[in-house]
């Protein structure tokens, strides 16, 4: 790869890390797996003077579970997909990163980079609106907490300013749910045509008590349908009720012809997976 | 075993060459299909290098820099040298071009409607050629007959090793290290364009990963690395990024054809009449009149149509060059006959493989499209359908199927070279090794022939010293040709070995040392007949079936005959499904990424059912090919497969469709 000229850190702690950023603001970048990065430097599709890798921060780097599972941001996918802690508390994030591209990718690829790159193609942003985790955002000045909902902005743009750091992601929907990523992709290409994350609970009756939902490549950013979380609770799913909750969908959708198929055959194969998808959950539960 | 320096990263392929003060050469391509250029201002441009690197003096051949327009994206406009190949990315800036675009035409379709793209052409017709006998349909016997629009679109070669080039001017000498099919060809291209004479260049052959016909032809990039070369007197090395390539190389396929069947009720075909149309991208090329040339004269392939007529039209649109692709032409024939016939036995409700027997001959015969085949069909076709069970199978799979002629282009010939030195037994050919692994083949004969151990024999590459003539690897002639001739030389040297001790044994041989040089001359191209069956489930990807029947005369090598099969039959499925290059109307790439270019991998090779049967052929060696055949045999009958399930009838490759082989992800 021949990408334009940088200089490159790796400072050991989050302070060292905090100092670089507020040098060097607009012309430094963090890189953390490097896999949505260095293909853009190496095409020169951007041009960053500042390149502060943080794979030696070691405080970057862990899966704890008390009250609420915490992941840091530095943990690669390919940990995510296998990690014990995260499989058993949280099915829907070890499916969806087992489903990242390839076991390269994963074995680079960090949970914190999936989800700050913001490709409306890449898998974790959906799966963070679907467990409605928290993002701790710190910088040299504060530590705020941003909700995942309000993280995603447009299509690789986030709530983080040039000087912020990803440090937490914070999922507290855990307990007693059940959740599965359904990803469609080409023959040849690991993205996602288009995907959709489920993570639901169920009441004693059999109703729905909570679903989030989380929408990949079906519009510029990842999209949280809220209005069909709201209408499948506390209902029972069967095929009606999901078939409405599809039409529903649709709303948070922009679906276009491109290069993987018209329109009109993705959202047909869009609502098969949907519904099938609701229904899977609704029986393991 | 020495193949293993591949797996082991010991290869050396021309980008692992370095020499002394080498300069990196990047180039700036044009980021417009179709633009004037209204200045060009730093690096090497056509100011100073103004030159045409195509073989025939065509009018419409590409310049090697962009001269006054441009017509594709990626077309060479200037290059830049530096000893830091960072330092050579960074230098495109510097160069300043001020274009004017103009409207682009991205399709054949496109072409045949909007103005010419090319000054001083009253269309976008580069130029039309009949061939067979025009026959007036009042004349012919039928009772039925069948229409349809075939396309094949685009496809890039994609090697593993993209294209790459040395030049080293030094002693008045050009020294060119490259990746290459053919040195002998690379040479001839490189004097003509740089006016050299012989002795003034040689060519060295280098690992090579991956070619699939690409690397059989010349490149503008060559040609001003060459030139480099030779004006800063300096060592100048130009390796292609995967952009470059899916952009700017030379790309196969991209056919259209409107055909159609004349037949009687019973399925014999009397009349085959039609249109083909080969996307030549901007520029003409030598490989145009192989690839239309292929692709209309083996249209009737192996069955016995009496009257047979096709135009074929070369048509310009403003994307990269046309160039060859694993068949060159003859997949497209075999996919637009396979795919009619097939039309035609649903019309009529036959059975396909009743309505190819039909049609399939008892004799060789020569085709009105000009085509000699020089083996009856029909006992093929019926072994083969009676070795998998066809009639049984067909009622539980989902079948579909193929005959096939594999031409193989074994004229002119091959020569070769064997040093026998210190104990060891070193091979040469002319025609070069792009990564099939030749090797085994050689070890395998060589060590029968000469009763030695086969670690004590090696391929090496040639250059165009040690061998001063040579012809090519493609074309599915290796077995054949490098075959043949490797058991020619070996003979001289047999013969050397009694003429020296009235007698032949290992130990006079190795103990001594011998050195031939052979051409076997063969002066028309061979062919043979060959049938694959597909059968899937179109909701699962894994269960993709690939039934190969193939006529290979004397196996030289079962693993070089599997391994053709195998890595084949994966880029075969690639081809019928997915991988294609696609541009948007002003012709700009879209699929400008391997993933979006549709390359399958590994994990997609589909379960092969294997019969070789050798029906030895008249070469020394005994040997038929087989480099071909998947490509040729594969795609049509996965596609009748397919349409059998889905009900719609498959007229495009790639079929792509994204409801097809359920890719939710488990
Ligand atoms: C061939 C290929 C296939 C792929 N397929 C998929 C796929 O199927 N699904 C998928 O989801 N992804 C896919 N990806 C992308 C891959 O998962 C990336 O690894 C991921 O998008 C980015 O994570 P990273 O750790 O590599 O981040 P980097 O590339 O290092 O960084 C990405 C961005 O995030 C920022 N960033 C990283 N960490 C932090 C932090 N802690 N705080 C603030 N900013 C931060 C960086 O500054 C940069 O802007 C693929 C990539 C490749 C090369």
């Amino acid at each position: 790869m021949y990408p334009d000229k940088f200089e490159y850190f790796t400072p050991d702690n989050i302070e060292g890390l905090e100092e670089l950023l507020d040098k060097y603001k607009d012309d430094s970048k963090i890189l953390a797996g490097g896999h949505s990065l260095i293909p853009l430097l190496k095409l020169r599709l951007t041009s960053i003077p500042y390149i502060i890798d943080i794979s030696n921060i070691k405080d970057l780097s862990f899966v704890d579970c008390n009250n609420a599972l915490e992941i840091g941001p530095m943990v690669r996918t390919g940990e995510v997909a296998s990690n014990k802690i995260i499989g058993d508390k949280c099915k829907l994030l070890a499916d969806a990163a087992s489903k990242i591209a390839d076991p390269q990718v994963r074995n680079m690829g960090t949970v914190g980079g999936d989800v700050c790159e913001a490709d409306p193609r890449n898998d974790l942003p959906a799966v963070m609106l679907a467990l409605n985790a928290e993002f701790e955002v710190t910088n040299s000045k504060e530590k705020r907490t941003v909700k995942a909902e309000d993280f995603f902005k447009d299509a690789y743009t986030t709530a983080l300013e040039s000087n912020d750091i990803l440090t937490r992601i914070v999922i507290k929907n855990t307990e007693n749910y059940y959740g599965k990523y359904y990803k469609y992709t080409t023959l040849s290409s690991d993205f996602a045509v288009f995907a959709i994350a489920i993570n639901m609970s169920l009441n004693n009756n059999k109703t729905v008590k909570d679903i989030g939902i989380g929408l990949t490549n079906l519009n510029s950013t990842a999209v949280k349908p809220v209005e069909v979380e709201n209408y499948l609770k506390n209902k029972k799913i069967d095929d009606k009720v999901a078939g409405e909750a599809f039409d529903l969908l649709l709303k948070s959708c922009d679906i276009e012809d491109d290069i993987n198929g018209t329109a009109k055959n993705k959202e047909k194969i869009l609502k098969n997976i949907f519904i099938n998808g609701l229904k899977e959950i609704y029986e393991v539960l | 075993m020495y193949l293993n320096r591949f797996v082991n990263g010991e290869g050396k392929y021309v980008d692992d060459i370095k020499f002394d003060n080498m300069l990196y050469m990047s180039i700036v391509r044009s980021p417009y299909a179709h633009a004037k250029i209204k200045k060009v201002k730093g690096g090497l441009n056509s100011s100073e290098l103004k030159a045409y690197y195509t073989g025939m003096d065509h009018a419409m051949r590409e310049p090697v820099l962009a001269i006054d327009e441009v017509n594709y994206v990626g077309q060479c406009v200037a290059a830049v040298f530096s000893e830091n190949r960072y330092e050579s990315e960074d230098l495109l800036n510097s160069v300043e071009v001020d274009y004017e675009p103009l409207d682009a035409v991205s399709s054949i379709d496109d072409a045949l409607k909007k103005p010419a793209i090319h000054d001083g052409m009253k269309d976008n017709i580069l130029d039309t050629e009949d061939v067979g006998n025009k026959f007036n349909e009042k004349d012919i016997d039928y009772d039925i007959k069948v229409s349809d629009t075939l396309f094949m679109d685009r496809i890039s070669a994609n090697p593993i090793e993209t294209r790459g080039i040395i030049a080293d001017y030094k002693d008045n000498v050009l020294h060119i290290y490259a990746s290459s099919q053919s040195i002998h060809r690379l040479k001839g291209g490189i004097m003509k364009t740089l006016n050299l004479k012989d002795g003034e260049i040689v060519v060295h052959h280098v690992d090579t990963g991956g070619a699939f016909g690409l690397k059989a032809l010349i490149f503008p990039e060559y040609i001003i690395a060459a030139y480099a070369s030779m004006k800063y007197k300096k060592p100048v090395k130009w390796i292609e990024t995967r952009s470059e390539h899916l952009q700017a190389a030379h790309a196969g396929r991209g056919v259209k054809a409107d055909i159609t069947l004349y037949a009687k009720k019973d399925g014999k075909i009397n009349g085959l009449d039609g249109t083909v149309y080969l996307d030549t991208g901007a520029y003409f090329t030598d490989d145009d009149l192989v690839d239309l040339g292929n692709a209309m004269h083996e249209v009737t392939g192996p069955y016995f149509i009496e009257n047979a007529h096709l135009t074929g039209k070369y048509v310009l649109t403003n994307k990269a060059l046309n160039g060859y692709y694993r068949g060159a032409g003859k997949p497209e024939a075999s996919r637009i006959m396979e795919r009619m016939i097939d039309l035609l036995a649903d019309k009529l409700k036959m059975d396909i493989a009743d309505i190819r027997i039909k049609n399939a001959t008892e004799k060789p015969f020569k085709s009105p499209l000009g085509f000699d085949i020089n083996y009856p069909t029909k006992p093929l076709l019926e072994a083969a359908l009676k070795h998998f069970d066809y009639y049984n199978l067909s009622k539980k799979e989902k079948l579909g199927i193929s005959l096939f002629i594999l031409d193989e282009d074994t004229a002119p010939g091959e020569s070769c070279r064997i040093i026998v030195k210190n104990g060891k037994v070193t091979v040469y050919f002319g025609g070069d090794v792009s990564g099939q692994g030749h090797e085994l083949f050689v070890q395998e004969m060589l060590s029968e022939e000469f009763k030695i151990d086969k670690d004590l024999i090696s391929l090496d590459y040639d250059d165009t010293n040690t061998l001063k003539d040579g012809t090519g690897t493609w074309g599915s002639r290796s077995a054949i040709t490098h075959g043949s001739v490797l058991m020619k030389t070996a003979e001289i040297i047999k013969n050397d070995v009694i003429k020296k001790f009235g007698k032949y044994d290992k130990d006079l041989l190795l103990n001594n040392e011998f050195n031939e040089y052979y051409y076997y001359k063969i002066d028309y191209n061979a062919n043979s007949v060959n049938f694959n069956m597909v059968s899937c489930n179109v909701n699962d990807m894994n269960s993709i079936k690939i039934y190969t029947y193939y006529d290979l005369g004397k196996v030289l090598n079962l693993k070089n005959v599997l391994g053709s099969i195998h890595g084949g039959g994966l880029q075969a499925l690639g081809e019928a499904l997915s991988e294609t290059l696609r541009y948007d109307e002003d012709g700009q790439l879209i699929t400008n990424n391997i993933a979006d270019a549709g390359l399958l991998t590994a994990d997609k090779i589909p379960q092969y059912n294997i019969k070789i049967v050798e029906n030895n052929s008249e070469f020394p060696d005994k040997a038929k090919g087989i480099g071909e055949s998947t490509m040729i045999g594969i795609p049509s009958a996965l596609a009748r497969s397919i349409e059998l399930q889905t009900g719609k009838r498959v007229t495009k490759f790639p079929i792509d469709d994204l409801s097809l082989f359920n890719k939710c992800m488990e």
